[in-house]
Formats: C-alpha cells, sequence, structure tokens
C-alpha cells in the first residue's frame, strides 16, 4: 500500500493533444475505422490499439517535424516530456532515458520501430531520416505490444510513402560548424497499384570542439544513406510494401574533456564507422473484419569503435570494437473489431547474432601506472618491468540470441467506458561464447643495496580463457487500462508490467583479462566469468492516472499524466566484496520513479498555435548497495528531473505574391541531471531558446533558424575513468538556414 | 550416518575423480556400492616409546588406503610406512571398521582394539585406542581438482608405542582479523591456509591465498612464509610452529616490505590451526589473527 501523502501522483484536468497541424502533410496513422475504409498497407500494418490514444502519446506529423528540425530519434528528446535523449561520444552512444529510466549501454529501456521494422540494438538508434514522414513517442511499458526492451515507452517514425506522395523533393541545409545536409527523393507512381520511391541523404558536420592535443576536429562526421521503398496494393484488400535502407556513417568522435583540465586532449585515435542496411516488407490483408498483417525484416550491421579510452595525452590503453550484426524478425498478428469491442493478437519471433572482436591494447603509461606501479608499491626490493612496452588482452564474442512470444490485446466499449486487457507471453534465450587471450612477460630484478638492479626471474603472463555461457527468460507481460469518457474530455488509469531483457556487457571481459593478467602476478582476486558479465533481466511494474480534454472546439487541448514505477532487479555495476579491483554488473538495485507530464497545445487563432510540455520526474534507489557504499534515497543518475518544451508559431498575415511567413520561438531545457549515484556532481537545469523564420511559397519553403541562442554552456555526459572526470559539452549556438523545394507530381 | 552434504558432493565428485600422479590421489569407486578409494600420504606418525625413556621418532611417509563404503558405512583400512627402530612394520590392515561422521563432516572410527590381518593370517600387531578422522575432499576450484584431505590418527601399538599423525599438509579455512596497531579490526573469510611440513628439515612452509589484511590493500593471491621451525606437541597430536622474524615471499619473490615477526601457531591435527603473527607495512605494525578448520576449507573458497 501507498501511502497517499508520500507517493502523491499528480493528476489535473487538461486535455491532451498531440501536435497534429496542418501543412504539407496530415497523415496520422489510423487504426481505428472499419478495415474497408482503410487507405493503405502503412495505415493496415500499424500495430496498435484504438485505446492507445487514451494513453499518453506525442504525435508529430511532417510538417511539425520540418517546423522544428526533427531528422533524427536523439531530436524527439527536445520536445517530449520525460524523454532525455543526449548527443554525446558518437552515433554509437544512444542512451534514452524516459521517467527516469534508462541505460547507457547494452539493453534499451525504449523500443524504437521504423515503418514496422523494430531495431533491436540500441547501438544503431542513431542515424538521420530525411523523409521522415510522422513520429509517434507512446509513454510508458509498451511491452504487451512490443516485448523485450520497451520498458519505458516506444519510438514509432514512419516515412514517407511514394503512395502519398508523387513527385521530387529536396532538401539542403548549411549551419554553423559547417554542417550540411542535403537529400532528394523521387517518388513514382508507376501503375495504378505500383508505386516506388528513392531517397538519398548525406550530411556533413565538423563539429565545434577540437582536440588541443593534435589539432584535429572531433565530432567530424559524414554520413549518407539511402533508402528505396515499394508499395503494390493490387486491391483495397492487399497491399505489400518493402523498404530497403543503408545507412553509412564515418564519425571521430568522442569530444570529452578533462574536468580538470578544461580541455580535450588525447593522444590516440578515436572514430567511429557504421554501415548499416535493413530490409523490412510488410504484407497486410483486410477482410470483412479482421486485419492480417505480417511484419518481416533483415537488419544488418558492421562498426568499428575505436577509442583512446583514456582520453589523455598519456598513452594508457586503446579500445578497439569490431562488431558484425545480423538480425532477423518476423511479427504476424491480426487486428478487428465487432461492434464494441476491438483486438489485436499475434506472434513475434527474433533471431540476431553479433560477432564481435574487441581487443585493449595497454600502451606504456599504461603499463607503468597501472601494472608496473601497482605491484611495484607493494614490493620495492623486486621491482617488476613490463618487457614491452605495449601488449594486447584479446577478446572475441560470439553472442546468438532468439525469442518467441505471443500477444493479444482487447478493448471492450461500454457506454462511456472502455476496458482495454492484454498480456504477451516473452520467451528469450541469449547465449556467449567468448575467447580471450593475453600473451606478455615481465621480469623481476633484485634491487641491491648499493641501488644497482640484477635479474631475479623473468615471468611469463600467458592467459587463454573461453568457455560458453547461456541463460533463458521467460516473463508474462500483462496490461489493463480503464478509461471513462466525459464530455470534452477522458480520463484513464493502467497497470502495465514492463521487462528488460537481460543479457552479457562484453565490455567486462577487458576486466576479467586485467584482473587475470594481475592475478599471474600476485595480486588481486580473480572473479567467475559469469559473474561478472552475466545480468538477468530488469522487470518494473507501472502505476499511471491521466487526463485528456479537448475545450473551445478544439482551440485547446491539453493531457495531464502522473504515473508510478517500481523497478526491480535493476541492473547495476557494484564492486565485489574485498577488492579495489574490478568491478561486475548485477542486478542489484531496485527503484522507484514517480512524476508527471503536462502538455497543451493552445490555438487562440488560426494563424498563432502555442504548444507546451513538461515532465518531472522523481526517481531514486530504493535498494543499492555497490559493495562500497548504500545509495538509498538517492536520485538516479543521468535522467533528468525536469524537461521542457514550448513553442509558440505565428504563420503571418502578410502574404505578397502568393507567398507565406511563419516565425516559431522555442525553448527547450532540461535537469537537474545527477552525474552519479553519490549525487554529488550535477547539471543544473538549462534552457536554450530557439527561433526559426520561414517563408513559404508553393512549392518550397526556406527557413532560417537559430538553437542555444543564449549560448548557454551545459554538459550533456559526465563520466570517471581511472580516476579522472570528463564531460561533453552541449552545443553552443548555432545557426543556419533549410530549403526545401516539393516538386508534386499532381 | 548422517552424510554432511558437502562431503558427499566431495565424494560423488571423486567417483568420478581420475587417479592422480601426486602422492595424495583417489582411485575412484570399485563396486556398485558408493565405495570410494583413497590413497591419504605422505602422512607423518610419531612414535612413542612408552616403556623406555628413548626419544620420539617419526616415520614418514605414512600411508593410509582407505576403501571408504558410504553405503554399508564401513571402511577397510591399511596403514604402512610405520618404522619402530629401523625396522619396517609390515603393512597393517583392518577391514569393516565402522565409521561415523561428525558435525563438522569428518568420518571418525574408535576402536578399542584391532587385529591387523592380511588374508587367512592374523598379523602380530594389536593396536588398542584407535582413532582415525578423515576428510576426504577434493578442492573444487583448483581447475585439476586437487585431492586435498585431512587426516589424524592415533593408537597404540602391541601396547608398548603411542603413535599420533596426521598428514604431512594441512588445508584450512577459517576468519583472519587484522588490527593494526591503534586501530580497528579488519576480518575476512576469504583466505585459504596451507602449511606443508619438510620432514626431513623439521621447517615449514605458510602459504596464505587470496590474503587481505586491511581495506585498501589489494587482494595477494599468494603470501608464503618460508622455513618455519616446527616441533610436535602432545606427542604427535599438535605441530607447533614458531618463528621470531621472516621475510614472506609474494606469489613467489621475496617482499621485505611486508616482514613478519612474532610467527606463532598450533595445529591441532583433529580440527586446525590458531596462527598469530605480526606484519609491518610502512612502519606500522598489523597483528594477524588466523582461527582456521580444516572443515571450513571448502567453506572459504
Amino acid at each position: 500500500m501507498f501511502s497517499k501523502f508520500k507517493y502523491l501522483i499528480y493528476v489535473s484536468c487538461l486535455s491532451s493533444a498531440p501536435y497534429v497541424q496542418g501543412g504539407e502533410s496530415n497523415m496520422a496513422a489510423d487504426s481505428v475505422r472499419a478495415p474497408h475504409e482503410l487507405r493503405g498497407v502503412e495505415v493496415l500494418g500499424v500495430k496498435q490499439m484504438p485505446q492507445a490514444g487514451v494513453l499518453p502519446v506525442t504525435k508529430l506529423n511532417q510538417a511539425a517535424i520540418n517546423r522544428l528540425g526533427i531528422d533524427a530519434v536523439k531530436n524527439l528528446g527536445d520536445i517530449v516530456p520525460n524523454l532525455y535523449t543526449p548527443s554525446y561520444g558518437s552515433r554509437m552512444t544512444s542512451s534514452i532515458y524516459m521517467r527516469g529510466l534508462g541505460s547507457r549501454i547494452d539493453q534499451a529501456v525504449v523500443g524504437l520501430n521504423v515503418d514496422g521494422v523494430p531495431l533491436l540494438n540500441k547501438d544503431a538508434y542513431d542515424f538521420d531520416i530525411p523523409d521522415m514522414r510522422s513520429a509517434e513517442v507512446l509513454r510508458g511499458a509498451q511491452s504487451v505490444l512490443n516485448g523485450r526492451n520497451a520498458m519505458a515507452g516506444q519510438i514509432n517514425i514512419y516515412t514517407l510513402s511514394p503512395r502519398d506522395f508523387q513527385g521530387l523533393r529536396f532538401m539542403a541545409e548549411y549551419g554553423r560548424g559547417n554542417e550540411v545536409k542535403a537529400s532528394a527523393g523521387g517518388y513514382f507512381k508507376l501503375s495504378e497499384s505500383l508505386f516506388t520511391s528513392l531517397t538519398g541523404y548525406y550530411g556533413h558536420t565538423d563539429g565545434f570542439w577540437r582536440n588541443e592535443y593534435n589539432g584535429q576536429l572531433t565530432g567530424l562526421e559524414n554520413n549518407g544513406s539511402l533508402r528505396w521503398k515499394t508499395v503494390w496494393a493490387p486491391s483495397r484488400a492487399l497491399s505489400v510494401t518493402n523498404t530497403a535502407a543503408m545507412s553509412l556513417a564515418r564519425q571521430s568522435g568522442y569530444p570529452y574533456e578533462s574536468l580538470e583540465s578544461g580541455k580535450i586532449a588525447y593522444n590516440d585515435t578515436c572514430f567511429y564507422r557504421r554501415n548499416a542496411f535493413s530490409d523490412g516488407l510488410t504484407v497486410a490483408w483486410a477482410g470483412k473484419r479482421v486485419v492480417v498483417t505480417s511484419l518481416t525484416s533483415v537488419q544488418y550491421l558492421d562498426d568499428n569503435m575505436t577509442l583512446d579510452q583514456d582520453f589523455m595525452p598519456e598513452d594508457y590503453f586503446t579500445l578497439t570494437q569490431k562488431r558484425h550484426e545480423f538480425t532477423f524478425t518476423e511479427d504476424l498478428f491480426t487486428k478487428g473489431s465487432r461492434g464494441d469491442y476491438s483486438w489485436l493478437g499475434g506472434v513475434f519471433g527474433f533471431y540476431r547474432n553479433t560477432d564481435m572482436h574487441a581487443p585493449v591494447t595497454f600502451h606504456d603509461a599504461g603499463i607503468k601506472n597501472l601494472i608496473e606501479d601497482k605491484t611495484n608499491q607493494m614490493n620495492s626490493s623486486y621491482p617488476i618491468r613490463w618487457d614491452s612496452r605495449q601488449f594486447l588482452l584479446d577478446s572475441h564474442f560470439s553472442n546468438p540470441a532468439g525469442g518467441f512470444a505471443l500477444y493479444h490485446e482487447s478493448t471492450y466499449t461500454l457506454g462511456s467506458w472502455t476496458f482495454d486487457i492484454g498480456l504477451r507471453w516473452d520467451f528469450e534465450k541469449v547465449s556467449c561464447r567468448y575467447n580471450s587471450d593475453a600473451d606478455a612477460s615481465y621480469t623481476i630484478y633484485h634491487r641491491l643495496e648499493n641501488g644497482t638492479e640484477e635479474i631475479y626471474a623473468r615471468r611469463p603472463v600467458s592467459i587463454h580463457e573461453n568457455g560458453k555461457l547461456s541463460q533463458s527468460f521467460n516473463q508474462l507481460l500483462p496490461k489493463v487500462v480503464v478509461s471513462r469518457t466525459f464530455g470534452p474530455g477522458t480520463a484513464y488509469a493502467s497497470f502495465t508490467k514492463g521487462y528488460k531483457s537481460g543479457g552479457y556487457n562484453t565490455q567486462m571481459f577487458s576486466d576479467v583479462l586485467q584482473q587475470k593478467v594481475m592475478e599471474s602476478m600476485g595480486l588481486a582476486m580473480v572473479y567467475d566469468v559469469d559473474d561478472i558479465v552475466t545480468y538477468r533481466p530488469e522487470i518494473s511494474w507501472n502505476y499511471e492516472l491521466g487526463f485528456k480534454a479537448s475545450l473551445l472546439d478544439g482551440g485547446l487541448t491539453a493531457e495531464a499524466v502522473g504515473f508510478f514505477i517500481d523497478c526491480r532487479d535493476q541492473q547495476l555495476t557494484v564492486f565485489p566484496p574485498g577488492t579495489v579491483t574490478g568491478r561486475i554488473m548485477t542486478n542489484a538495485g531496485r527503484t522507484r520513479s514517480l512524476g508527471a507530464e503536462l502538455s497543451a497545445r493552445w490555438s487562440p487563432t488560426e494563424d498563432i498555435t502555442v504548444t507546451s510540455a513538461y515532465g518531472y520526474t522523481n526517481a531514486t534507489f530504493r535498494e543499492y548497495d555497490n559493495g562500497r557504499a548504500d545509495f538509498r534515497g538517492k536520485r538516479l543518475p543521468y535522467a533528468p528531473a525536469h524537461t521542457l518544451f514550448a513553442s509558440a508559431s505565428w504563420i503571418t498575415p502578410w502574404h505578397p505574391a502568393g507567398l507565406s511567413t511563419e516565425v516559431n520561438v522555442t525553448v527547450r531545457g532540461a535537469g537537474d541531471i545527477m552525474w552519479n549515484e553519490e549525487n554529488s556532481i550535477r547539471q543544473k537545469f538549462y534552457a536554450l531558446p530557439g527561433a526559426s523564420f520561414t517563408l513559404r511559397g508553393e512549392r518550397w519553403n526556406l527557413r532560417i533558424w537559430g538553437e542555444n541562442l543564449s549560448n548557454t554552456q551545459y554538459k550533456t555526459f559526465y563520466f570517471m575513468s581511472m580516476g579522472n572526470s570528463f564531460a561533453q559539452r552541449g552545443n553552443p549556438i548555432t545557426f543556419g538556414a533549410t530549403l526545401r523545394i516539393n516538386l508534386n507530381k499532381y | 550416518m548422517k552424510h554432511h552434504p558437502k562431503l558427499h558432493t566431495f565424494a560423488a565428485v571423486a567417483l568420478m575423480a581420475v587417479a592422480m600422479t601426486s602422492c595424495l590421489n583417489n582411485d575412484g569407486p570399485t563396486t556398485d556400492k558408493f565405495i570410494v578409494n583413497s590413497s591419504i600420504t605422505p602422512c607423518y606418525a610419531v612414535i612413542t616409546d612408552m616403556e623406555s625413556n628413548s626419544a620420539q621418532t617419526i616415520s614418514y611417509p605414512v600411508t593410509l588406503q582407505c576403501q571408504t563404503n558410504w553405503t554399508d558405512e564401513v571402511l577397510d583400512l591399511s596403514i604402512s610406512g610405520i618404522q619402530i627402530g629401523a625396522s619396517n612394520l609390515p603393512v597393517m590392515s583392518f577391514t569393516n571398521l565402522e565409521i561415523k561422521q561428525n558435525k563438522d563432516g569428518w568420518l571418525y572410527n574408535e576402536s578399542t582394539i584391532l587385529e591387523s590381518s592380511k588374508g587367512q593370517l592374523v598379523t602380530t600387531n594389536t593396536l588398542t585406542n584407535f582413532k582415525l578422522e578423515y576428510l576426504d575432499r577434493y578442492d573444487l576450484m583448483e581447475t585439476l581438482r586437487s585431492y586435498k584431505p585431512a587426516c589424524a590418527f592415533e593408537f597404540v601399538l602391541d601396547g608398548r608405542y603411542q603413535v599420533a599423525g596426521a598428514t604431512q599438509s594441512f588445508f584450512m579455512g577459517g576468519s583472519t582479523e587484522a588490527t593494526p596497531k591503534g586501530g580497528s579490526p579488519f576480518t575476512t573469510q576469504g583466505s585459504l591456509y596451507t602449511v606443508d611440513l619438510d620432514m626431513k628439515k623439521n621447517t615449514a612452509n605458510i602459504t596464505i591465498a587470496n590474503a587481505q589484511f586491511m581495506a585498501q590493500m589489494p587482494v595477494l593471491t599468494s603470501i608464503a612464509f618460508p622455513d618455519v621451525p616446527f616441533t610436535f606437541g602432545e606427542n604427535g597430536k599438535t605441530v607447533i610452529l614458531e618463528k621470531d622474524a621472516l621475510t614472506p615471499t609474494f606469489a613467489g619473490t621475496p617482499n621485505a616490505d611486508y616482514p613478519i615477526t612474532d610467527l606463532k601457531g598450533v595445529v591441532k591435527t583433529d580440527e586446525g590451526m590458531e596462527l598469530e603473527f605480526i606484519c609491518t607495512y610502512k612502519g606500522l605494525p598489523f597483528t594477524v589473527k588466523a582461527n582456521l578448520k580444516f572443515s571450513d576449507y571448502k567453506a572459504a573458497l
């Protein structure tokens, strides 16, 4: 039982609405109408229940996407309450936090689908999407329909279909930091039932920061993508869509500055390279009362992350992580309605195999400071010296994972009441085959009384570890939603269970090898590999109350949500007892997260629109003892307590020569963000004002924009490595111009 | 006999064990019943002539060949290597000795009188006040699953010779408390102690695995105290270790940064060891006390 005074859940009586506005394209996904009224496979293929609109969701149409300059998943974090998607490191670091839940590594807490294709690897979440048609962010656990790793929410991105638009589209953008973006797309109707489109994109930026050690730009990036989409709809009942996409990213990266020196300065190379390919096939058939949809995808990811892992001018160590990953998914579901009853049910299966090569190379400073000095401080009369000033800790991994799920959701409407109940059974098996090697040697010297040294012994260091780990997970994920409509508003209460998959943290293998090297020299306790790298699933119990209303003939829409999340078996890093070296990832914690989200849209006139979204999260540890300290009651790190977005748009009444103009001002904010479990370092709340002016013709528009106009300085990321503190700065004031040309055929 | 679950596991593992090439080895089961063959060697035996004032003699290596029948709770035992004067006694064999298990997992037999037999013959050796205790175990944490038993025996031979002995290597675990001068004690349970007796030199090597004497100290995989003189007490039932000062070795390398002084240890061959020493680091002495049990060796891993 929760004390109602201690766990006050905030509810206020405002209604909600997505940011759907008129403009270039208003293609909100619609799964409510009867099958024979539905217009295309993209609509037929949407896996959503009618009740989905009751629950908290942020939707953007293409006009809003263009106005707000959203071209990647990361940009959504600026405008969705309690969603935080910091930009740091490289395209591989896609940390997403929602309502206090999140992760920096391994499994995601927010699912991502692009045109129905689920991306199972969080490392592939960050990419530019030039032809984004609409986006929606569903807040709260979405585990019934989306399964694993949608514990805090689900993001669905839809790209423009050649069935909805035929013609040519161009975009060119230039901004500060020598940022260049360009895209071109052709959308063609080949016949009454066959449509195809091809979209290409290129982006470049120099970034804003330099590595002061060598003068090179960090954050330098070139990336490109190609998307080929084909829609075949031979009848009103059958639709087939295939989307093939490939993307390339080449990035120098990791503009991490040392907090001690205030400089970005490291000597070894850092970069991230990624090639990705995916193909998604959606086949939908609409019967009299039922729609059957199959979503099949194959995905391939090939990337290389190379880091100066100490981020300092000294030569400590470097890390390379090369990965090849193949993924197959199949989602087969049916949905339909009969009177007041609607349902959706299906089966989902996936297989993913990841091969990774992750060598860590110790260099001179690392050998000296981390191995020799540590050993020699224990025995000054017999100092050791490594025989080579560089050696390799080499690891190969193979991580196959496969899963299967059955799910069903039913909705029944009784007068003004609607009852929604769902259940998913999710089974998954993951394995890790590892092969780790280290071959080196060192010499022990005997320091004589006269100060000279003689060789005492030579010792080899030969470590060869291999094995296989395996675990399976079995989850039942229920959901209950009850809602009632009161005139202009709808109130709801929901209970859902969320689930984040377990697995293996392969980054810990370098710790295992380091421990074994030290153990061969007489130091450190060696832990079982299984204990160090294995972690079990995280489970959350989510409780929510919300209210949405539309007033003033739709001129004012608002939404208010209060939530409480009880998260168990949290995946956290701890230090095992009895050692000063080494760390393991384990299910050590329990957290609770409570908060509220308020959003509103007000249009006092046809030309003026004001939107706002505010999120508050109080997320703390209920249990977390990492072996050195107890963090009970402390705030969860990396998730902001407040998020804020506000936007005001004015379409000016001046229309010379058929032109129109639009002025838009925004403010985006987040904070306070704790950077560690001790809550001793934080980023205070910061607000970034922005503005844009758009000149619009019949087939083109030119947008001149500015972001962070106050040039606010803030940090997006903080971490510690070998006792040193590092952070990444947020982008400074930026400005640019974007030209879009749409040549509709019709 | 209540089977101690921990040792039952060891015995079950022993069923799968391959015969070891080291002096301590185990041959595995020989019948359909749950039978384990163990060769507990090398042991020592302290022999005291109760009729004369002659000095004690020490026989080594002594071997105890045990065939433990867990199903019927009996033991077939052979003892070899006992020397009286210049003569080696023939192998003394005993069958169907009733065995029990105590709360710490030791198997033991206490017999008032035993007469050794070999086939149809009855030897001339008679043992009275016979007591044998042993822990038949493998160290499962080690890659080779080495055999590390504990064993203590005593009897009176032919009414004249008091014989008491044990294994020449002791493997123990338990609590280690390190107290800096003027500071608070730091206690760990994870250290493992080995005492290897060199019967020729009358010295012992004491090895501590996973040693840690303060929270800030890295765990040391192996500290060894070499060449610690020992004597037998209580006619062989205890081993007394004592050395005023020594330089320990860390992972085989001498380390004068941690001089050891005032080392005193008493091994009770059927129980464990109390060990105390002073370790000085950067001028700060730490008094270390270890309270160890043979039966805690596995628990400490």
